[in-house]
């Protein structure tokens, strides 16, 4: 009797320290639960969800990027905090508030280095992957000592990081050779650049102007040759519609030689060739599209809209340039994300609290997640690629 | 926390002392209150309109409406702002900037609600 009790408890004692059987992280995910400060973890290949971490704060406009292993979600939420969450023991490795007000972050090419940029102080932080020690502090001063928003941070090859002023209109280069001594090299960009994406190639970074008609393009490989407009007057001087929701870019829009950026003030896609960086086209959309993100093959290119458009995902057939489908996922869909090899999107709709997994081939869904006001969708893959 | 205020739409500004500026002001006031008594907004519209804040609002002020690419919409940084013109901004939007205008979504009553709340401390959706 007494034998038994024992070895009960002792199964409960191993029970409660928190044991894994062995498993890879690749078909690992995590949603974004933005009101209730919680990423729910998912599974790719069973299409279903293995439970959630809370307590990571304000995760309005949250974004995530992955340690090289793909066990560990750096989650940058919009107060500043910024988490560590161990994917496999799901919980919360490390934590610190490090800005009043955040907007997203990086992971360096060697893995060891966290950048998190920021609205409020103005500037990126750089911090030790490993124990969240910070390691350096970039101010993006401008002007007589203010210090600007910044947007569109990326890492490039060479430890390095790139990000845009949104206020100061540059673009910064920081070479973190000597970690906590990072060398700055500073372009002038354009006016207002909200939001900025480099290659899968790593060669060229792009950032979107609002303030004026056009991109600004800098190639990493000839950075002396300056920063150079792109799709200049897309807008051909005509009055802007009125944008609810500003775009989002990142890599994912470049599918094969060509780049699908968001227009601003424009219901269209902007086709861009990455070898000329000429403009090919335009398609025309329901919407302001806010994402425009590739299938790993790029065959397709799904959109996401912004508000009042928010409820429609348009699917691009690339090879002809037209719109194949337009899908109706839920309201106010807010991001989507594609499996490693692109067989199924999944697509969160915050006002129907739920992520809708498709299949691209047919179009179909195939099922539904229940998630408590879901926005951004993360997949492990991104740890191996330049510019997520 | 759950009870809102009837609408009223901002006092006119009553910018002299003479009589007959005095009696417009009191008209121009009357005729307010008869507006904002006349599209009352139902608590239902209220609740959507909290979301739409807190949402699309926030996606260019911050979901805790501290500020993003767009201003901080706090009360203490609206402080010294004109209600007139906060409502206005939230109409027609601001022409060479990001304020997109709103007047297709929401009517003047709307917006003068929101910007009372707004400059108060902002609800939270339910």
């Amino acid at each position: 009797m007494r034998a038994s009790w024992l070895l009960i408890l002792a199964s409960l004692l191993i029970a409660g320290c928190t044991t894994v059987p062995p498993r890879g992280t690749g078909d690992l995910g995590v949603v974004i639960e933005r009101d209730a400060g919680r990423v729910q973890l998912v599974n790719t290949t069973t299409r279903s969800s293995l439970g959630g971490v809370a307590g990571l704060g304000d995760l309005s406009h949250a974004s995530v990027v992955f340690a090289r292993d793909g066990r560990y979600a750096y989650v940058f939420g919009r107060d500043g905090g910024l988490s560590k969450v161990d994917l496999l023991l799901q919980k919360i490795e490390r934590r610190v508030m490090q800005a009043g007000n955040s907007i997203g972050g990086a992971i360096s090419q060697d893995g060891r280095f966290v950048a998190a940029q920021n609205y409020a102080p103005g500037g990126v932080r750089i911090f030790d992957a490993a124990t969240l020690a910070p390691v350096a502090d970039i101010p993006a001063l401008y002007g007589d000592g203010q210090l600007s928003k910044v947007v569109g941070l990326a890492d490039a090859p060479g430890n390095r990081f790139v990000f845009s002023l949104f206020d100061a209109g540059e673009i910064w280069v920081a070479d973190l050779a000597d970690p906590a001594h990072p060398v700055i090299t500073k372009f002038p960009a354009g006016r207002q650049p909200y939001d900025g994406l480099i290659t899968p190639d790593g060669r060229h970074y792009i950032a979107g102007l609002f303030g004026e008609d056009g991109l600004a393009l800098l190639d990493l490989w000839h950075p002396e040759k300056g920063v150079r407009r792109i799709l200049a007057g897309y807008g051909r001087g005509e009055q802007k519609l009125p944008v609810y929701k500003m775009p989002h870019l990142r890599g994912w829009a470049v599918a094969g030689t060509r780049a699908y950026l968001p227009a601003i003030g424009r219901h269209e896609v902007l086709v861009v060739d990455t070898q000329t960086w000429q403009e090919t086209g335009r398609i025309p959309l329901i919407g302001q599209p806010v994402f425009a993100i590739a299938r790993p093959d790029g065959r397709q290119v799904w959109v996401s809209f912004a508000f009042p458009d928010n409820q429609h995902v348009q699917v691009i057939d690339t090879e002809s340039g037209q719109v194949a489908q337009t899908l109706e996922p839920g309201r106010a869909v807010l991001h989507l994300e594609f499996t490693p090899r692109g067989e199924t999107a999944w697509v969160s709709s915050r006002d129907d609290g739920k992520v809708t997994v498709y299949d691209t081939a047919t179009l179909k869904p195939l099922v539904e997640l229940p998630a408590a006001s879901p926005s951004g969708i993360f997949f492990t893959h991104r740890a191996g690629r330049t510019g997520f | 926390m759950d009870t809102f205020p009837v609408v009223r739409r901002p006092r006119t500004r009553d910018g002299g002392s003479t009589p007959s500026r005095l009696r417009a002001a009191l008209f121009l006031t009357l005729m307010s209150s008869l507006a904002g008594w006349a599209e009352d907004i139902r608590p239902e519209r209220k609740a959507d309109i909290i979301r739409l804040v807190r949402n699309d609002c926030g996606s260019c002020h911050g979901g805790k409406l501290k500020g993003g690419l767009g201003p901080a919409l706090r009360p203490e940084s609206l402080r010294d702002k004109a209600p007139e013109s906060l409502r206005e901004t939230i109409l027609h939007g601001r022409a060479g900037g990001a304020m997109p205008p709103w007047s297709d979504f929401l009517s003047a009553e709307e917006a003068d609600w929101i910007v009372e709340q707004l400059m108060k401390g902002f609800p939270n959706a339910r």
